[in-house]
């Protein structure tokens, strides 16, 4: 292994520990990853903007402030990426679309002002399903992102960039953005870990939104540990976003090594468990016996309401996207991607209503859940029913030979906690028989996150598939 | 022969929404949007019919109003 691959493999929290020990220079680490971003960026295509020369002049800086004894705090120095719809001042920020392609914001969004000011390196923006509407960043104007397990393969999205960046070893950390399941379904594909935040944990200011009402940023890295650590970083209430939730910020690493004996894990064996390929449900039925093997109690759980999710979350974000999208959708049509405009048409058309409804039904599967955890502590449910698809699919076979809707079958199971507000937790559980990954979705009570990474790094002690790099 | 199958949503609908939404749907756009449409608002419709009954009467849309702090009456 050279010192670069060596660099690669250290996860976000050994490489900020090491940088604030002065044993690894930030300089080192982002050349590193830049290289890696040359060796792998043509074929996969996970980033619109590398900002290699910025990064370098920032990681000069940060080994200069650690060797005058000053750390900026808990990322100094560590190389991480953003989604690009995530606003950086002075910056091109596009969507991954043609409509912003020469947008320049006028200030961070909060969640980037945030982690620079933790000292964290920004290397670039990742490439993204355009205007996050869909789940295969299969992006028309910055390319076709590309699964690194298997390049025929896809990344899913929105945040697919972001998803592979990560997993392709190009940077230590993440953010996605997720809706409907946005920042879990990359997550799961590329066999790293991905946090949907309680709605309201993260500020969305600065954030170019697809549907306001579910719309969350998350962090997108390889292990539960250094998912805390984002989350430490970038979780807490913002006046600048009225969605914000004034709520107390915990310290996400704080039970990391508490195991899980006692933990109540619900699973919903007649929705969860099942519509699925038989390598998600092994892999995952295989994540609970583990998980029950170091003391979590495993309880069926019955959801009357969860049958009509899909469309809920369907109209819900359809219907949003295409008020934010009007003036654009009339005046430069032509500048959206096929999939993305028809999509935005058809927003336009469901009846207020279907919306209506929508928006009540999700009270009424909130309710149920809330109810349910007064029983359990967290549901554990595969994150998609399949494993990483074919590039450009528009359709999945999930069982019977029968092809599916790609939109709908993909957020078949992401789209309970959208709905909801609850927060969610992406962690890799198993391979297929193509070394394909499949990722198990641990959901909690709203503001538990701690109990998710609990959960999450009790898993990964006992496990090492998320250790396994793809062979890019 | 075969029976077509049978459409909820007809490319005049899609042209007679467009036309209400003020949106000047191009031909291309019909047929991608009415198929979209037709598999989707069956569900939609399911999903009207369940709101609607008697044991949901109480229950209200998530949409939240949200204050910004500067509304604060300091008077």
């Amino acid at each position: 292994m050279s010192t670069e691959d060596g660099l690669r493999e250290l996860t976000l929290s050994e490489s900020a520990r090491q940088i604030a020990d002065r044993e690894l220079s930030p300089v080192e680490l982002v050349d590193a990853c830049l290289e890696r971003i040359d060796q792998v960026d043509d074929t996969v295509m996970a980033f619109i903007t590398v900002y290699a020369d910025q990064a370098r002049e920032v990681a000069r800086a940060s080994e200069q402030l650690v060797a005058a004894g000053h750390r900026l705090g808990p990322l100094h120095g560590v190389p991480l990426a953003l989604k690009d719809n995530i606003g950086l001042e002075g910056l091109r920020t596009t969507a991954g679309s043609k409509v912003l392609d020469d947008w320049i914001p006028d200030g961070d969004a909060t969640v980037a002002a945030k982690l620079k000011g933790a000292g964290a390196i920004m290397l670039g923006k990742t490439n993204m399903h355009e205007f996050a509407w869909g789940g295969t960043s299969d992006n028309p104007h910055h390319g076709t992102v590309r699964n690194p397990w298997n390049t025929d393969r896809f990344p899913a999205g929105s945040s697919g960039g972001s998803g592979v960046a990560v997993a392709a070893r190009c940077c230590q950390g993440a953010l996605g953005t997720d809706t409907g399941g946005s920042v879990r379904l990359p997550s799961a594909v590329n066999g790293i870990v991905g946090l949907r935040p309680t709605i309201g944990r993260v500020s969305n200011h600065g954030v170019i939104p697809l549907a306001w009402s579910m719309d969350t940023v998350g962090p997108m890295t390889r292990t539960v540990e250094d998912n805390a650590r984002m989350l430490n970083v970038v979780a807490g209430h913002d006046p600048l976003d009225n969605g914000s939730a004034d709520v107390v910020v915990a310290d996400y690493t704080a039970e990391l090594d508490r195991g899980v004996d006692g933990i109540r894990i619900g699973v919903v064996p007649d929705y969860f468990f099942h519509h699925l390929q038989p390598p998600v449900r092994d892999g995952v039925q295989s994540a609970l016996r583990t998980l029950e093997g170091i003391g979590a109690k495993v309880v069926d759980v019955r959801m009357e309401h969860i049958h009509g999710n899909i469309s809920a979350q369907l109209t819900v974000e359809s219907a949003e996207p295409s008020a934010y999208h009007q003036r654009w959708l009339r005046e430069r049509p032509d500048d959206y991607g096929d999939d993305v405009r028809v999509l935005l048409e058809v927003g336009e058309m469901l009846l207020a209503t279907h919306y209506i409804q929508a928006q009540r039904y999700r009270h009424l599967l909130r309710a149920e859940f809330l109810d349910a955890f007064k029983d359990v502590d967290v549901f554990i449910c595969p994150t998609l029913p399949f494993t990483a698809t074919g590039v450009g699919d528009m359709t999945v076979v999930i069982e019977d030979d029968r092809e599916e809707d790609m939109l709908s079958a993909i957020m078949q199971f992401t789209g309970v906690p959208s709905l909801t507000g609850l927060p969610s937790l992406n962690v890799p559980c198993g391979f297929d028989d193509h070394g394909l990954p499949v990722g198990m979705q641990i959901i909690g009570r709203p503001f538990a996150e701690a109990t998710l990474y609990r959960v999450g790094a009790a898993f990964q002690a006992e496990t090492d598939y998320h250790r396994r790099a793809p062979q890019l | 022969m075969a029976d077509e199958p049978s459409q909820t949503v007809t490319e005049d609908t899609v042209r007679a929404l467009a036309d209400l939404a003020d949106l000047n749907l191009a031909d291309k756009q019909v047929e991608a949007v009415r198929e979209t449409l037709d598999a989707w608002i069956p569900s939609a419709n399911e999903l009207n019919e369940k709101m609607a009954q008697a044991d949901h009467w109480t229950v209200t849309p998530i949409t939240t109003f949200t204050h910004d702090q500067d509304e604060e009456d300091t008077g």
